[in-house]
């Protein structure tokens, strides 16, 4: 109950409040424009939390993290365009309703419906969190080596077509992680000489390389229109009627339900709010009395998508805040900011930093309070941003990116990292891998190598401490499994994987 | 003019390459002074085999498993992929000159060439992007104790 309170007078802060509004309302703008994403939300604002407590830090990521996901719907609504890949199944109904003129109560729907998921999602989040973590304290190096081993494959494997391609990824990732000086005998390794990479790479300057600019150049490969201007495309008015208390009576139990199928589907690590929203909607069609009228603007059609996809947004921070697993894309990015503000994601960070993880639990809440309140607001100005074109936008983010890589370590090495890693990540893409593994690899390598070096100590050499060890067993097989599942599911719908280079 | 190509054949010819440079480099690049077999090198070394393991398995998979897709090289491919090439190309010129020129004036110069390079002839683009040059420069010295370059 202290550590609780501490949380909440950790979060009752005006600083801290002032910072999750501007993480919703940087969220919601790139969740609104197409080609913007939360994950490039979350990565390009890493650099600039650096001033901030941890705190107004994280909840600052989680408030774009949070706004990103419910701000997709705007323009899926609007223009049929989904602005993150989280709100396609929004479309099927929100678009069709908001071409019979009421673009208004789509969008309340969809707001309404994200910030219950959402709250579900946080409180699943805070009590169930903390009795993980609980049991997460009996870990030592054989565990969170094989921890980190299953965090690794699990996401390895259903971040890309070719899980061969994501370990391949994973590997890179880790074997990028061991340049520099070793934690361990002091050695340089991989440096050729050069003294700037003793430190290693910088976890923010994989992220803003890979995640960043990496995506320019794919955009700037990909848009085939990139020099058209403004879009013209007529937009769906929003002068008209909002939902009703009635008709919000009516969606009230598909909401609760989508949240609770959402909550469930982000606590399992590599699933994410895409499949949240289809499942969701799903299951609102086959229940409904009106099933036939899905797709033709049902107000519950908007509904459960959207209570779905923001019902993971608390769920994925289970593993993540308890095991340092990332259930989704976005939390892999949101785990190397934790590291990057000294916040160790796993059984630790509890008794560590147990104030902290309150606050941020706390705090998931009122993030979704606000998001409501900001969409209700603002909402016309979203849909007028939401129409920026993405040329406009390449040289902004380029010149963000740069600017905040360079803040690191003051020097201009990192700008040239980053452009590498850019340059790895395009190369990648063209090649049908993820980047995904290689960030989790950055990220859980040196876990793994650090715990794995102790255990085999502890072991004096023997390797049979990773499947004597009852939780150790357990994750190996977890790991093993997750293998096996996603080989046998990639062979089931294989010949429908497109293995050419990418060139189209 | 077409080619067979399989990214999975492409990919595991480059990573076989990789790894085994780096199996290679080993010993050179990392010295060890720890007498236990557990050491400096274990890792780099693990990851490598696993590396060059994944790439034999697919190139395997690429030759027998999957097929290969033919893709017609024409104007309009080579055009999507010299735009690609060609934002990298303008990148790595700005990273020639920042540390030259200093940050606002290879900014302004990159967002400058990042719109002549998608044709834009709006002017309040290039207002825009060199408003937000100034912006980040004031945001970063100012707020966030930043000497950019």
């Amino acid at each position: 109950m202290d550590i609780l309170l501490q949380g909440a007078s950790e979060l009752f802060t005006l600083k801290v409040f002032l910072f999750i509004n501007v993480g919703l309302l940087i969220g919601i703008i790139f969740g609104s424009i197409p080609g913007l994403t939360v994950d490039l939300g979350i990565a390009l604002f890493t650099p600039l939390t650096f001033v901030l407590d941890p705190t107004s830090a994280i909840l600052m990521l989680l408030g774009i993290y949070c706004g990103g996901t419910y701000g997709g719907s705007i323009t899926a609504i609007l223009v049929k365009t989904p602005g993150t890949p989280s709100s396609v199944a929004t479309i099927l109904d929100g678009h069709p309703l908001a071409k019979q003129g009421k673009a208004r109560k789509a969008l309340d729907m969809a707001l309404i419906a994200s910030t219950i998921g959402g709250l579900i999602s946080a409180l699943v989040l805070l009590t169930t969190a903390p009795q993980i973590a609980k049991f997460t304290l009996n870990f030592g190096p054989a565990e969170y080596f094989t921890l980190a081993i299953f965090g690794l494959t699990v996401i390895a494997g259903v971040s890309g077509d070719n899980i061969i391609k994501g370990i391949i990824a994973g590997c890179l990732g880790v074997f990028v992680s061991t340049i520099g000086m070793d934690a361990s005998s002091a050695v340089p390794r991989f440096t050729f000489g050069d003294y700037r990479l003793l430190n290693g790479v910088p976890l923010l300057i994989g992220l803003v390389g890979l995640f960043i600019v990496a995506e320019l150049f794919i955009k700037t490969n990909e848009n085939a229109n990139a020099g058209g201007e403004s879009d013209k495309e007529s937009q769906a008015k929003l002068n008209n009627e909002g939902l009703s208390w009635s008709e919000f009576k009516q969606t009230l139990s598909t909401i609760f339900r989508s949240g609770l199928i959402g909550t469930i589907i982000g606590a399992i690590p590599g699933t994410g709010g895409g499949i949240a929203a289809f499942i969701s909607y799903d299951q609102a069609k086959k229940r409904s009395k009106n099933g036939e009228t899905f797709g033709s603007g049902e107000l519950k059609g908007i509904a459960a998508p959207e209570a779905g996809n923001n019902g993971t947004t608390g769920a994925t921070l289970i593993p993540l805040l308890t095991l340092g697993i990332p259930g989704d894309a976005a939390t892999a990015i949101l785990l190397g900011s934790l590291m990057i503000h000294g916040l160790l994601p796993g059984p630790s960070l509890f008794t560590d930093y147990g104030h902290i993880m309150y606050a941020i639990m706390l705090g998931l809440i009122f993030i979704n309070i606000f998001m409501f309140l900001q969409g209700k607001i603002l909402v016309k100005w979203f849909a007028k941003v939401a129409k920026v074109p993405y040329v406009l936008l390449v040289p902004i983010i380029a010149v963000c990116s740069v600017a905040g890589a360079f803040s690191v370590n003051n020097t201009v090495f990192d700008i040239y990292l980053i452009l590498f890693f850019g340059i790895i990540g395009y190369i990648m893409y063209k090649m049908r891998f993820s980047p995904i593994p290689m960030l989790l690899g950055l990220v859980l390598g040196p876990i793994a190598e650090k715990n794995f070096r102790n255990a085999m100590v502890i072991s004096d050499g023997s390797y049979l401490i990773f499947v004597t060890k009852p939780i150790c067993i357990f994750f190996v097989v977890l790991t093993l499994m997750s293998v096996v599942m996603f080989m046998a599911k990639k062979g089931k719908s294989n010949q429908k994987t497109d293995n050419s280079i990418n060139l189209t | 003019m077409s080619l067979k190509l399989n990214s999975n054949i492409v990919s595991g010819i480059v990573f076989l390459i990789l790894s085994s440079a780096i199996l290679l480099l080993i010993p050179q690049q990392i010295s060890t002074v720890e007498a236990s077999s557990i050491n400096a090198r274990t890792i780099p070394r693990l990851i490598a085999i696993v590396i060059l393991i994944c790439s034999l398995l697919l190139i395997i998979q690429g030759f027998f498993f999957t097929e290969k897709k033919e893709v017609n090289i024409n104007k309009s491919v080579l055009l999507k992929e010299f735009r690609g090439i060609g934002m990298i190309f303008i990148f790595i010129g700005y990273g020639f000159i920042i540390d030259k020129l200093g940050f606002t004036i290879s900014s302004l110069l990159l967002c400058t060439s990042c719109l002549l390079f998608y044709k834009v002839k709006n002017w309040k683009y290039y207002a825009v992007t060199c408003a937000v040059v100034f912006i980040v420069y004031f945001v970063f010295a100012n707020a966030l104790n930043v000497n950019l370059p």
